[in-house]
């Protein structure tokens, strides 16, 4: 049974596709079957993940224009649910769908059984889409920096996913807060890491790894390369490949 | 112009005055979940002596319904106990009154 993992965070810039791409081309080294699903009309996962343009993506999936088998792309281990530019406005049609919000969940439950992990790149707001993400979802990751507007942006994504336990989703949990960027010497982020960690909610859902500042990640991205393909020994590589094993040793896998 | 220092203390009290849910944790409490109504369990057909008639009535009805036949006698079975157990709870509350 896969685990669905909603990676997400209203702001933009935050490293939501930069960590859904490596978490998981790193879980897929680590012999884990893994679908990405890009839910951003912005697709630069998909353009990351593949050459070219598609004609159907996520969008037409639950609008029901197209099967599963027309827009699933595999590459090993790692599958990719691509979006397309089209997705804005499917969104629009999505909103006066009755159930809208279990849209997403009615087509994920179909590969439960075929994936280890399916990690959900959400786009950079709380709407529909989002919302739908997190109905499907067992856990949720919030990747953030450790700045003012990141923190309150955080803790609306927590008010909105306790409305989503409340009444959509009960079994949703926060997998964990990852830190991207970080630079944990500065008092800022001293100050941001001890506001969460002492806090009852937060209580050991602070990633113990986090993402260092590496040039090499901006770089993949543009060659449309994971950083294990692009720079394997670099600060970046090594830190997504430790944040996969400690995913995993959560889950109780090697 | 001399650089305002602040302390860790001081980011930290800064951080938490645009945030509700950070801020308040005590008060956020965990969503009360109710437990999902269970659907009646079905009873098998060997299990109920039903009267012949009604029986095939049901067998014709149930497709017009898009309900299984078995499905069809769980619902009405469901309804009536449901009855009982309302007139029931009138009963009692009658005696006590009574009482």
């Amino acid at each position: 049974m896969a685990n669905i993992i909603s990676v997400i965070n209203n702001k933009g810039g935050t490293g939501k596709t930069t960590t859904v791409l490596n978490l998981g081309a790193a879980l897929a080294k680590r012999k884990q079957r893994v679908l990405l699903v890009d839910l951003d009309s912005q697709g630069n996962l998909t353009s990351t993940f593949q050459s070219g343009t598609n004609d159907m993506g996520i969008g037409e999936l639950l609008v029901g224009n197209c099967s599963m088998d027309d827009v699933l792309k595999a590459n090993g281990n790692l599958s990719l649910i691509p979006s397309t530019d089209k997705l804005l406005d499917f969104e629009f049609q999505i909103n006066n769908e009755p159930g809208r919000e279990y849209m997403l969940r009615e087509q994920l439950e179909k590969l439960a059984d075929d994936y280890d992990f399916i990690l959900i790149d959400c786009p950079p707001s709380l709407g529909t889409l989002s919302i739908n993400s997190l109905v499907a979802a067992n856990t949720f990751i919030v990747p953030m920096q450790a700045e003012n507007f990141a923190f309150i942006g955080l803790d609306r994504i927590m008010l909105i996913t306790e409305k989503v336990k409340k009444r959509m989703n009960p079994s949703l949990k926060l997998d964990g807060i990852l830190f991207v960027k970080l630079a944990p010497r500065t008092k800022f982020s001293q100050a941001v890491l001890s506001n969460l960690s002492n806090n009852k909610n937060f209580e050991g859902k602070l990633f113990n790894t986090y993402i260092r500042q590496d040039i090499a990640l901006m770089e993949s991205g543009a060659f449309k390369q994971t950083i294990f393909e692009y720079a394997p020994r670099s600060r970046g590589s090594h830190d997504y490949m430790d944040l996969a094993k400690e995913i995993l040793k959560r889950y109780g896998k090697k | 112009m001399a650089k305002n220092r602040r302390t860790i203390s001081d980011i930290q009290k800064a951080l938490l005055i645009n945030t509700k849910f950070i801020k308040e944790p005590e008060e956020v409490e965990e969503p009360i979940v109710k437990a999902e109504k269970k659907e009646p369990e079905p009873i098998a057909n060997d299990k109920i002596n039903i009267d012949e008639v009604v029986l095939k009535k049901y067998k014709i009805l149930a497709p017009y319904l898009g309900d299984s036949v078995e499905e069809l006698i769980n619902k009405a079975l469901n309804h009536f106990l449901r009855l009982k157990s309302l007139q029931l709870d009138q009963a009692i509350k009658k005696i006590t009154e009574e009482e």
